[in-house]
């Protein structure tokens, strides 16, 4: 009796262990697949089978730069999703307070403020692009930054409110029998607890503004393209370019890693807009 | 005062015009270029306002961009239906079998799924593209080492279909696995054990404690997903860009298509409004059995 019990916690033990393994391998390979494409010489890459034994080049990098101008796009990127993040956190707090101090509007409000998240881009695409045209702001940063509000705004808003909402109601009353105003109570108690909540949701946006496609595409030409556009655009050469798009998303993957590490005890917070918590 | 009274409904003002202008206001906008007739290739044909036509034709079959709405419904819902059910199910087994022995390196397993799910999906779509390549791609490789047929993975028919799969589940399990772990590790210990103790078997446990206990859990992800997969279009573009012919132009791929490839601004007005219709639907249907619980 005894024995087989042993025997039994061993197997799962082993079988967890493989699995584990398992697991590793097919989230890893992908990546370490594109790392070495990214610095293979470009006859090798349509090598059958597959070559693993070559002088490394940084060629691929070079021609992102000197053909496919990528860092302009990241240049794009980075600024569309800078001033997304900064407007969303700045209207977001506040709003967020409002919500999770005042309950005003009810259930109502804030789902039909989370509801908007879920919009389908293609939607509301093309009034966009009308109502850009005719605002003469089709390919400017502007207005890829104002389309990405529409997600990340209720974003920001849904997971700030749960966020101040846990911090205790006793802080703004103490502050607010110092002569504080709500905006003061805001800026001088909230925010400071605060900080690491807001920086979380503010590499949330960044990222989710980042990864943007289907209005980037339709709204965004030469001027302002976005990284996930300069993608795309990979595919419609006569011949792909493997290695300059292995290159370029090596560049995307390094600083991503580092934001996984930073929101990970989050992420799960994140991705289901606050509702479950780890 | 009056002014303090009204300030907390000014402080979402500024969020909510945001949302009204950018969000709602294309919506209507949207909703009456569905009535009308109007192509931006062939400005000389005019706005016309033509009523329902457009939305007869899509319900009535007739074919847009070489398939008609109800077939491309129907691709959505399989791509979408077959990927929801699989992420969920994998995701389940993984946070089972992950949260009965808590290991220490978990972590390193934990950074790594996460990074697909972050990760812009068009990377995703590219970095697979380039994988599913049939004669140099690394997934044929290492089918051919191991003796399995090495299919043409996103130019046949079927294939092309399990190759979008394939993707997304890579992409996305990892979003139900760690939701459904984190829902079963904050089941009180407790409870399991009373039941061990009781002589529950592993089963019986799952069933009458873990399972209850991750009913929340599993609704978010079939909410949040099931809207995702039928809303979003990434993935398609990239892979398979619909192809090969139309077996993979799910709804929102052929609405972008009608709208930016072909101009024809009504008609993909009608056909996007029509798919709101249908994630809204999606959303009553879900919320209400939410609520009978």
């Amino acid at each position: 009796m005894r024995y087989k019990k042993f025997s039994k916690t061993k197997v799962v033990k082993v079988t967890i262990f493989m699995g584990y393994f398992l697991l590793v391998i097919i989230y890893l390979l992908p990546f370490i697949w594109t790392a070495i494409t990214s610095v293979k010489p470009t006859p090798l890459i349509f090598a059958s089978p597959p070559v693993f034994k070559f002088q490394p080049t940084i060629n691929h990098y070079v021609r992102l730069y000197t053909v496919w101008d990528f860092f302009s796009k990241v240049w794009n990127s980075l600024i569309v999703s800078a001033g997304t993040t900064a407007i969303c956190i700045g209207v977001g707090s506040i709003a967020a307070f409002s919500l999770a101090r005042y309950r005003i509007g009810k259930d109502f409000l804030p789902i039909w403020i989370l509801s908007n998240r879920f919009l389908p881009p293609v939607a509301i695409v093309l009034p966009l692009f009308l109502m850009f045209k005719f605002a003469n702001l089709l390919d400017t940063h502007i207005a890829l930054i104002l389309t990405n509000l529409i997600a990340n705004v209720p974003f920001s808003i849904w997971i700030l409110r749960g966020f101040f909402a846990e911090i205790p109601h006793e802080l703004d009353d103490a502050a607010k029998v110092d002569g504080c105003g709500e905006f003061m109570t805001l800026w001088k108690v909230i925010f400071p607890i605060a900080k690491p909540a807001i920086a979380v949701t503010a590499i949330f946006i960044f990222l989710f503004s980042w990864n943007e496609f289907l209005i980037p595409l339709a709204l965004s030409g030469t001027k302002s393209m976005l990284v996930p556009v300069a993608f795309a655009a990979f595919r419609q050469k006569a011949r792909f370019d493997w290695g300059a798009m292995c290159a370029a998303a090596v560049i995307c993957l390094i600083p991503l890693g580092l934001m996984v590490m930073s929101l990970q005890k989050h992420i799960i917070r994140g991705m289901t807009l606050g509702a479950v918590k780890e | 005062v009056k002014s303090q009274k009204y300030l907390p409904w000014f402080m979402v003002v500024p969020a909510v015009a945001i949302l009204l202008v950018l969000g709602i206001y294309p919506l209507i906008y949207s909703f009456r270029l569905s009535l009308h007739s109007y192509s931006l290739l062939d400005p000389s044909r005019g706005i016309n306002y033509v009523g329902l036509e457009n939305f007869r034709n899509l319900l009535v079959g007739k074919q847009v961009l070489g398939i008609n709405f109800s077939e491309s419904l129907w691709i959505t819902l399989i791509f979408g239906g077959t990927c929801l059910i699989l992420e969920v199910v994998l995701g389940l087994g993984g946070a089972v079998m992950f949260s009965r022995k808590p290991l220490r390196s978990i972590q390193f397993l934990r950074i790594t799924i996460m990074i697909p799910m972050l990760l812009a999906p068009v990377v995703v779509g590219n970095i697979w593209r380039y994988m599913y390549q049939s004669s140099f791609g690394l997934i044929n490789f290492l089918l051919g080492i191991v003796n399995l047929p090495t299919p043409e993975w996103l130019s046949n028919p079927f294939w092309s279909m399990i190759s979008l799969i394939i993707a997304d589940i890579w992409e996305w399990t990892p979003f139900s696995f760690l939701v459904l772990l984190a829902a079963i590790l904050s089941i009180p210990v407790g409870q399991l054990e009373a039941a061990s103790v009781d002589g529950a078997t592993g089963y019986q446990q799952f069933l009458y404690i873990t399972l209850p206990g991750i009913t929340g859990a599993l609704l978010i992800i079939v909410l949040i997903r099931g809207i995702e997969l039928i809303r979003i279009m990434d993935l398609v573009y990239i892979l398979t860009y619909g192809g090969p012919g139309v077996k993979t132009a799910i709804l929102p791929f052929n609405a972008y298509m009608l709208g930016f490839k072909y101009f024809e601004i009504g008609k993909a007005a009608a056909y996007a409004y029509l798919m709101v219709v249908l994630i809204n639907v999606f959303i009553v249907f879900f919320v209400r059995t939410l609520r009978e619980r």
